[in-house]
Formats: structure tokens, sequence, C-alpha cells
């Protein structure tokens, strides 16, 4: 009996401290039309506490409309959508979900002739978090994001990356759980784009879950910890690792002396993925390089070609998501 | 119907227009001119026409008809202001991601600007009434206000009035874009009022009947309640991010 104790209470810690991963995020077959046009269709995924989920896809590509219906703001056509043991088409569960979740939308939507202070002040009480955690809470994201000393003009005379500061801040003030982010940093100057990622990256560290809807490819890689390729359906959902080996887009780039038949021959002998030339220059495609790229050399070598240097091309990705998109 | 939330969205919305100077000044002059000039212009006629009394007093029964009109206009302009601002400042989204009921916002949106326009036309309807005691009372031989018109006025068709204004302001402005839009089209609802006012002055209706301002209240009455129903439907989550534009 008493030996038995301690390990439910391990156990129970670590679904506390989410090392047993629990639930957060629940979406299946979620579809959503407008009239006849299909936005979103069939998606099904599910977020555990502590993931950062990036929805990557362009223009157009239903993320807006995905996380509007996961935060309770628009309906949906069909499927089921649950937050934490929420169910977001319940009207008292859409309540408290809109109470534990935090929402950094497209547009920024402060008010202009407030104050930031006063915008935080406002939707903290409208969250109906309490007063002395409230003040505490505001100085803690002001400060941290760099406008402490700015928190009584009006937010219409900030820059917009101030103002998608401020948005950020107020989605998080009521402390909440789990976080929406609808292109947090599409048209910001780099600055202020690190600065809101750099606090995704801490978020991330406080164990928050978070889903990030981007077309930012770069981004999603660095501050995801799965990313969901997104065109009106799913496409792929993975780690950014994983979905790197989808399609191994990497590629060596041989640059040579001189470039002839006989040396483009011996490396289309080994079969690889893909060769291109252009002039001195040889791109092979493989997918396997660590591997492959002795055995190319030394074809080259062998049928003649002088090498002057071996690069690597990485934006692997990149590749994987244009050909995803295109598909 | 948890009224404290949708008073602390009253509250932001009072914020706001106190910083819109403009706006301020707009809602406190008019009714605050018209507490004023109508008084004098009764002393004017008065002095200058040596008026009989019968001709004064159906000038003072008319005159608290101005305050019902601008009741209704005024809050027009403010709740305009209120949902056309929310709609360009696009702070809609954010607003509705907070735990708070449509209704709930809805009723912050009515008490934002029904009171500030309520206040002051109460502040206009004082100032009258004092100003036209104060120059009438020897010409008629006591004191004319308060009298039952004036707290019909006070208590039924002001209120009324101004709600009325506030739901069409609100209505309005769900299907327009700009706020100076929303108001011309909002002062098209004003019509039957204007029409009434006219009705009174070339001695068909009489505004200074108390039984026929109990009619108008009444009508006001009703009419609020329907453009509040219009209103709570227009006012839902799901349309206003889906097909407001
Ligand atoms: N209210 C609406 N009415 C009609 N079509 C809409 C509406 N909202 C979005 N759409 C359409 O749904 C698709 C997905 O839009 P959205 O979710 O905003 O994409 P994203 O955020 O990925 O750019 C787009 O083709 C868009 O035109
Ligand atoms: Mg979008």
């Amino acid at each position: 009996m008493i030996a038995q104790e301690p390990k439910a209470w391990i156990y129970d810690r670590q679904s506390r401290t989410g090392e047993t991963p629990v639930k957060m995020i629940e979406v299946a077959n979620l579809t959503r039309k407008f009239g006849d046009f299909t936005a979103v269709d069939s998606l099904t995924f599910n977020l555990d506490r502590g993931e950062v989920f990036g929805l990557l896809g362009p223009n157009g590509a239903g993320k807006t409309t995905t996380v509007r219906i996961l935060c309770c703001l628009i309906s949906k056509t069909s499927g089921s959508v649950r937050i934490g043991d929420l169910d977001t088409s319940d009207r008292d569960d859409a309540m408290k979900i809109r109470k534990m979740i935090g929402l950094v939308p497209d547009n920024v939507g402060l008010y202009d002739t407030l104050s930031a202070y006063a915008n935080l002040e406002f939707y903290g009480r409208m969250y109906e978090f309490p007063e002395k955690q409230l003040k505490e809470n505001i100085e803690k994201y002001l400060k941290m994001l760099d406008l402490w000393d700015k928190k009584d003009l009006p937010v219409g005379s900030f820059s917009k990356g101030m103002r998608q500061k401020v948005s950020l801040a107020r989605a998080l003030v009521h402390d909440p759980e789990v976080l929406f982010m609808d292109e947090p940093t599409a048209n910001l100057d780099p600055e202020a784009a690190k600065t809101i990622r750099d606090v995704i990256l801490d978020l991330r560290r406080e164990n928050r879950t978070i889903l990030l809807n981007t077309h930012n490819l770069d981004e999603a890689q660095r501050i995801c910890n799965r990313i969901g390729v997104l065109k009106t359906r799913l496409i792929a959902v993975d780690t950014p690792e994983n979905l790197a080996k989808l399609v191994s887009g990497r590629k060596t780039v041989i640059l040579l002396e001189e470039m002839n038949d006989r040396i483009l021959g011996a490396v289309r002998g080994l079969n690889p993925r893909s060769v291109e030339t252009d002039g001195n220059k040889i791109a092979v495609g493989m997918a396997d390089p660590d591997r492959e790229t002795p055995a190319i050399i030394t074809a080259i070598v062998s049928s003649g070609g002088k090498v002057r240097s071996v690069s690597e091309t990485g934006a692997s990705l990149e590749d994987i998501y244009l050909q995803l998109v295109r598909e | 119907m948890r009224l404290w939330k949708s008073w602390i969205l009253a509250k932001k919305d009072l914020a706001i227009m106190r910083k819109r100077r403009s706006l301020a000044t707009a809602i406190l002059a008019f009714p605050l001119g018209l507490g004023i000039a109508l008084p004098l212009l009764i002393e004017y006629i008065i002095v200058r026409k040596s008026a009989t009394v019968t001709i004064v007093s159906s000038l003072l029964g008319a005159f608290p008809f101005f305050f019902i009109i601008l009741s209704a206009l005024l809050p027009l302009y403010i709740s305009s202001y209120g949902i056309v601002g929310e709609k360009t400042e696009k702070s809609l989204e954010p607003l509705l991601a907070t735990p708070t009921s449509d209704g709930e916002i809805l009723m912050g949106k009515y008490i934002g600007s029904f009171l500030p326009v309520l206040v002051s036309i109460y502040l206009g309807l004082t100032i009258f009434m004092f100003l036209t005691d104060l120059l009438t009372v020897s010409k008629i031989g006591h004191f004319y206000y308060p009298n039952l018109g004036m707290a019909i006025v006070y208590l039924l068709g002001a209120p009324f009035a101004c709600i009325y204004g506030v739901s069409t302001g609100l209505f309005v402005s769900s299907k327009v874009n700009n706020i100076q839009g929303a108001y011309q089209i909002g002062a098209f609802s004003l019509i039957p009022l204007y029409a009434l006012y006219i009705l009174g002055e070339i001695g068909i209706v009489s505004l200074s009947s108390n039984t026929n301002l109990l009619i108008i209240s009444a009508g006001l009455l009703v009419a609020v309640i329907l453009m509040y129903m219009l209103s709570r439907a227009t006012f839902n989550r799901e349309s206003i991010l889906t097909k407001w534009k």
C-alpha cells in the first residue's frame, strides 16, 4: 500500500509537468464551408501540452479560418474540435475555452486612442483576470517586450512592430494555457520579428501549448516542434526533421575546373536522384548525401575532372514545402 | 447576462469618447446650447412681441419635443462611432475572443452610447427649465416647469428616443464602413420624429398635450423593442466575422 503511493504521485506529477503527453487540442475531420466554397477540408491533428505546432501554408490556405474555429469565434461545418476536455461547439464550453486561450489575431485590432497600458488593462478585465495579477502581468510583458517606458502613449502612435508586440502582450496578460497566433511576424521589420520569435521560444520553454499560423517556412522550422502543411487540406504533418526527410531536396554542389560529357556521364552512371549543370557547376541531388558524395567525387576524379570545391545547399524543407503545396 | 462585463466595455468606450474631443464636445454642446437658446427665444418673444400668456404656454409646451429629437440624434452618432470604430480598428475579433457573450458586448455598446447622451440631455433639459422659469415667471405668474409633460419627456420620451437612436446607429453601422455614412443613413430613421414636429408646428398635432406625449413615448418604446431585436440578430459573432464588411 505504502509503496504504491509515490508511484501514483509520480504519475500525476508527470501528467502535470507534461512529461506524459496530455492532449490539449484535438481536431478531427474539421471542415468549414463558406457557401459552396470549402475553405478547410477534413483537418485532423492533435497538440500535446507544451507543443508548438505550426500551420504552414500560403495565403488562402485556411489558416485563419482554422484558428477562428478553434478559438470559438466562428462555427464549423462538420467535424469535431476539443480544447482540453472541452468541446468548441458547446455554448458553455466555448465560454470556458475562450477564458483559457490567448489569441494573436491576424490584425492587431488595438484601440488606437488608448494607451498600451489601457488596452491591456481592458482586455485583462474582459478575461476576468484578478486585478492584482493583471497589473503584475502587464508590467512583466510590457517590460519583456521593451515597451514599459511607452506604456502611457496612445497605441495609434506606435510603429507596426510595437503594435504587434502589444497584441502579443494582450494574448498573454491573462496567463492562458493555450495560445493561438495568426501570422504574428507577417509584414514586420526583421528586428521586431526576431523579438516576437524569441518570446515564442521563451513560451515554448515554459511549456505552453501554441498553435502558430505562418507562411514563413524558416520561422516554422525554427520555432515549431511539429508542422502541418496546409492547403485547404492538411498535406503533411510531422516534425521539421521528418518533413525534411520526406523528400530529400539537399543537393551537393561541385565546382569543377572544367566540365565535359565524360564527367557528366560518370556522375549519371551512379544514378543519383538528380543531376543539374550550370557552367562548371554540377548539382547532384542524393537520397543520402553523406554516403553518396565520396563515390560521386571519386567518379569525377577518375574520369579526369578537377574538383575546385564541394558544398551543400540545405534549404531542403523549402523544396518540400513548395513541392507539397504545388501538388 | 453579466452586466458588469458590459460595464467594462462601456467604460472603455467612454474613455475613448473622452479622448475624441470633437465627439465629447458635440454631445455636451447641443443639449446645453438648446437649453440656453430656447429660453432666450422665449424671452425675445415676450419682450419684443409682448406675446400673450397662451402663446407663451403653447410654445413652452412644444419645446421639450426638441429634446426628444436630439435624444435620438446624438446616440446615432456615438453608436456609429462605437461599432464602425471597432470595425475600422479591427478590434472586434480580439474582443469576441474574450469570454464574453454577444449579448453582453451589445449591451456594453448600448450603455456606452446611452449614458453620456442621456446625462447631457438631462443637463440641457434642467437648464432649459430653470432659465425658462426665471424668464417667464413674471409674465405667467407662476413657475411653468416642472409639469407633467416635462416629466413624461424626462422619464419616457427622452430615454426611449435615446435607446432608439443607439439601436439604429448600431444596426446601420454593422452595414456601413464609415461613420459619416452610418450617421446619414441612420438619420432617416428620425423622419417620423421630424414629421411629428412639423405637424405640431402647423397645428395638426399638439405636442404639448400630455396624452400625445404619452402616445409618442409608447410608439418610441415599440420602435426600441423592434430595433433591439434587429440589432441582436445582426450582432452575432458568426456574422460579424464572416459577413460584415
Ligand atoms: N467570410 C468568408 N466568406 C467567404 N470566403 C471566405 C471567408 N473567410 C475566408 N474565406 C475564404 O476561405 C479561404 C481561406 O481563408 P483564410 O482562412 O483566411 O486563409 P489564410 O489565413 O490561410 O490566408 C480563402 O480562399 C478565403 O477567401
Ligand atoms: Mg490568414
